[in-house]
C-alpha cells in the first residue's frame, strides 16, 4: 500500500472539509481528485504531505505514518505544489540546481540534459525565469519529477497552463510511471483524459444555515 | 527535521548574489540618514563627536528592519518557505539560515562604512576598534529580531509601519547597551564587558526568536 | 476549570451573575477609598499633600503590570491548549491594560510636577511604563490587522509571550540605563518601607480596581463574544 488515508476529518473557517475521508492506493495507480474551486483538492494533498494536520485520522505513506518518518519521509514522495517556487531572478537551470541540492538528490549532467530535453527546456536553460511563460515555469516544475526517483508523485493542477502539446507528454509519462509501479496523485479542476485512471469527485462543503442560539461549543467562536 | 543548514546557506547566498544591489542599497541609506542628521545637529565636529554612537546604531536599526523584509517576502509570496518546510527542513534552521546570511552580506558594507564614519565624526581610533567590534556583536541579536518582525508582518498587506510598532520595544535593551560608554575605554583599547554583555544579548535572542520564529512559520500555513 | 466555561452561553450567564455584585463591591471599596486616603491618612513629611496621588498612581501601576502578566498567561492557554476563551480575554484585557498604563503615566506625571518640577523625568520606572505602554499597542494593533479574526488571535499571543520573557530584561536595562546616566538622584520612588496606615487605603483602592478591571472585562468579553455571533451570522448569509 503506497498511499493510505485513514477516515480524516478536517474543518476550517467552521466549514466541514473532509468527514470521515478514506483513500486506498496500492502501485501502478493514477488517481484524478477533480472538483470545483474550494472543493478541497489543494487541502488533501497538503494532508498528505504533512503541511496541514486532520483533526483526527491518520495517513501512511509505505505503510508509515507521516508524522513518525520525519526527514525519511520526503524521499518518498514528491510534491509540486500549486505555486511554483521559482526565483525569478535565476535561470532555469540554477532554479532546479538550488532544488536538487535542498532534496539531496545527486544530478549527474546526463541526467539533466536528458530531464531538460524532455520538456524542451535545455535550449532556455540559461534564461532568467522571470522572462518566461506561464507554462514554460509549469515545465520548469514538471521537470523536478525527472531527477527524483521516488514512486509517488503527488501533484497540484499539473496540467496549469500547458499547451496540447505539452500536455499529451505530461500524459505519456504519466503513464510510464505508472508502468513502473508508480502512484500518481493529481488535483484538477477539469477532467483530463488518461486511459485507466480512478477519479474521486471532492464537493465543496455545505453551506448550511446557522443559528446562533445553537452555538454551544467555543469552537465556532474561533 | 534536517539539521543540515549547508543546502540553505547556499540557497540564501546565490539568491542574495544575484541581488547585491540590496548591499548598495543598504550603505547608501545607512550614509544619506547620516547625512540628515548631521544637517539636522550642526556642523560642528566637536558637538557631532558626542552623539555619533546613538545616531549610528539607530540609523542601523531601521536600515535592518527595512532590509529583512527582502529576505522573506519573495519566499513567502511564492511558495518557497513551504517548499523548504515540506523538504524537511526545520523552521529554525530555516530562520538560522536566513540570519546567517543575512549577517554575512550586511556586515561586509561596514567594513566601508566604519572608515567612512571616522572621517566623518572624528572618531579616535580606540573609540573606532570598540565601534567596529559593537557592530559584529551586536548585530546578529539585531537581524534576529527584525527577521521575527518581517514573519509577524509579512501577511499584512495595509498597514508595514505595524513591523516597526510591534518591535521596537524589543529594541530597547540592545540600544541601551551598544550605546553606553564606560571609562575604562580610556584605559585600554576596548571595553570587554560591553562585548561580553552584548554575547549575552545574542544567546539569548537567539534561541527566544528561534522558538518563535517556529510557532510563527507554523501559523502561517494554516 | 476550563470545562466550567466549555460553554460560551454557561460562561455569559455566570458572568452576568456575578457582574451586580462585582459592581457593588466595586463601589464599596472606591468610596471608602478615597475616604481612607483622603482623610484617614497623613501627609508626606517631605512632599505634603500631593503624596495621595499615590493612592491611584500605585495601583494603576500594580495593574498595568498585572493586566499584561494575564495576557501572558492567556496566550500560553490560547497556544497550548487552543482555546477559543483565552483568545477572546487577550482581545479583552489588551485596551484595558493599555488603559492602565495610560493612567499610570499620567498620574505619574502629575506626581512629578510638584515633587520634581518637571512634568516628565526619564525615571527608570515611568521609562518602562512607557515602554509597557508600546507592547500593548503592539498587541493592540497587530490582532487587529489581519481579516480573519483567527489569524489575529494567534499573532497577538505569539507576540504577548515574546513581550513577557522580554519585559524582565528590558525593566532591567532601562534601570541599569538610568543609573548609568544619572548621577546619584533623588528617586522619591525607590521604595521606602510604607507604614501600615498608609498600606491600609492602598489596599483597599487596589482592591476596588481589580473589582472595576474584572467588570470592564466580562463587558468586553461579552461584547466580542456577541460580535462574532454576528459575523457568523453575516458569513453564513453570504454563501
Amino acid at each position: 500500500m503506497i498511499l493510505e488515508i485513514i477516515s480524516i476529518n478536517l474543518s476550517r473557517n467552521k466549514k466541514i472539509i473532509f468527514k470521515n475521508f478514506s483513500l486506498k492506493a496500492k502501485s501502478k495507480e493514477i488517481i484524478t481528485l477533480i472538483g470545483r474551486n474550494g472543493s478541497g483538492k489543494t487541502t488533501l494533498l497538503e494532508l498528505v504531505v504533512g503541511v496541514l494536520q486532520p483533526e483526527s485520522g491518520s495517513i501512511k505513506i509505505n505503510n508509515i505514518n507521516i508524522r513518525e518518518i520525519g526527514e525519511h519521509k520526503k524521499k518518498q514522495f514528491i510534491y509540486l505544489p500549486y505555486k511554483d517556487a521559482l526565483k525569478e531572478d535565476l535561470t532555469i537551470s540554477e532554479n532546479l540546481l538550488i532544488w536538487a541540492n535542498l532534496a539531496n538528490i545527486v544530478l549527474n549532467q546526463e541526467l539533466f540534459k536528458k530531464s531538460l530535453e524532455y520538456f524542451s527546456l535545455y535550449k532556455i536553460k540559461d534564461v532568467v525565469v522571470g522572462k518566461l511563460s506561464q507554462g514554460q515555469k509549469k515545465k520548469i516544475s514538471l521537470t523536478k519529477l525527472l531527477l527524483k526517483k521516488c514512486s509517488l508523485w503527488i501533484l497540484d493542477e499539473p496540467f496549469n497552463s500547458l499547451d496540447k502539446e505539452s500536455m499529451e507528454i505530461l500524459k505519456k509519462l504519466f503513464l510510464s510511471h505508472k508502468k513502473n509501479d508508480g502512484v500518481v496523485l493529481l488535483a484538477s479542476h477539469i477532467d483530463i483524459n488518461i486511459k485507466n485512471k480512478i477519479k474521486i469527485f471532492l464537493k465543496p462543503p455545505k453551506k448550511s444555515l446557522v443559528k446562533t442560539n445553537t452555538i454551544d461549543n467555543w469552537e465556532e467562536l474561533r | 527535521m534536517k539539521i543540515n543548514m549547508i543546502p540553505l546557506i547556499k540557497r540564501e547566498i546565490k539568491l542574495s548574489i544575484s541581488n547585491l544591489g540590496l548591499v548598495i542599497s543598504y550603505s547608501s541609506f545607512f550614509l544619506l540618514s547620516l547625512l540628515i542628521f548631521t544637517f539636522g545637529v550642526g556642523p560642528d565636529i566637536k558637538q557631532l563627536n558626542t552623539v555619533y554612537i546613538p545616531i549610528i546604531w539607530i540609523i542601523m536599526l531601521f536600515a535592518i528592519i527595512l532590509i529583512s523584509d527582502n529576505f522573506l517576502l519573495s519566499d513567502f509570496q511564492d511558495g518557497s518557505l513551504k517548499e523548504l518546510q515540506y523538504l524537511g527542513y526545520s523552521e529554525e534552521s530555516i530562520i538560522l539560515s536566513k540570519t546567517i546570511v543575512m549577517y554575512l552580506i550586511l556586515i561586509i558594507p561596514h567594513f566601508f562604512l566604519i572608515p567612512v564614519f571616522s572621517i566623518f565624526y572624528d572618531i579616535s581610533f580606540n573609540n573606532l576598534v570598540q565601534l567596529s567590534l559593537d557592530i559584529v556583536v551586536g548585530m546578529p541579536s539585531l537581524i534576529l529580531i527584525s527577521l521575527i518582525a518581517s514573519l509577524l508582518t509579512i501577511q499584512i498587506k495595509r498597514n508595514k509601519v505595524l513591523q516597526f510598532i510591534i518591535i521596537m520595544p524589543f529594541y530597547v535593551p540592545i540600544i541601551i547597551f551598544t550605546t553606553s560608554n564606560n571609562e575604562s575605554i580610556l584605559y585600554s583599547s576596548f571595553d570587554l564587558n560591553k562585548i561580553l554583555i552584548l554575547i549575552g544579548f545574542f544567546l539569548i535572542t537567539l534561541p527566544i526568536t528561534l522558538l518563535i520564529g517556529k510557532l510563527i512559520l507554523n501559523e502561517i500555513n494554516k | 476549570m476550563m470545562f466550567k466555561f466549555a460553554n460560551p452561553n454557561k460562561f455569559v450567564k455566570i458572568s452576568e451573575l456575578l457582574f451586580p455584585y462585582f459592581n457593588i463591591l466595586f463601589l464599596i471599596s472606591f468610596i471608602y477609598g478615597l475616604y481612607l486616603s483622603f482623610f484617614n491618612s497623613p501627609p508626606d513629611y517631605l512632599q505634603g499633600e500631593t503624596v495621595r496621588i499615590m493612592y491611584i498612581h500605585v495601583p494603576c501601576a500594580w495593574f498595568s503590570l498585572m493586566l499584561y502578566s494575564s495576557i501572558a498567561i492567556c496566550s500560553f492557554f490560547s497556544l497550548v491548549f487552543r482555546h477559543t476563551l483565552a483568545d477572546i480575554a487577550i482581545r479583552a484585557i489588551a485596551p484595558l491594560g493599555a488603559s492602565f498604563t495610560i493612567a499610570t503615566l499620567i498620574t505619574g506625571s502629575i506626581w512629578g510636577k510638584p515633587t520634581w518640577g518637571t512634568w516628565w523625568v526619564w525615571d527608570a520606572r515611568l521609562t518602562s511604563e512607557l515602554v509597557l505602554l508600546f507592547l500593548y499597542v503592539g498587541i493592540i494593533s497587530l490582532s487587529n490587522a489581519f481579516e480573519q479574526k483567527s489569524k489575529g488571535d494567534k499573532y497577538a499571543a505569539i507576540l504577548s509571550l515574546v513581550g513577557i520573557v522580554n519585559l524582565p530584561i528590558i525593566k532591567w536595562s532601562v534601570d541599569w540605563w538610568n543609573t548609568l546616566h544619572q548621577p546619584a538622584s533623588i528617586s522619591k520612588f525607590s521604595s521606602p518601607s510604607i507604614d501600615t496606615i498608609m498600606l491600609v487605603p492602598l489596599f483597599v483602592m487596589t482592591l476596588s480596581f481589580l473589582f472595576l478591571s474584572l467588570n470592564i472585562i466580562i463587558i468586553r468579553i461579552k461584547s466580542e463574544i456577541i460580535q462574532r455571533k454576528i459575523d457568523i451570522l453575516n458569513s453564513s448569509k453570504i454563501n
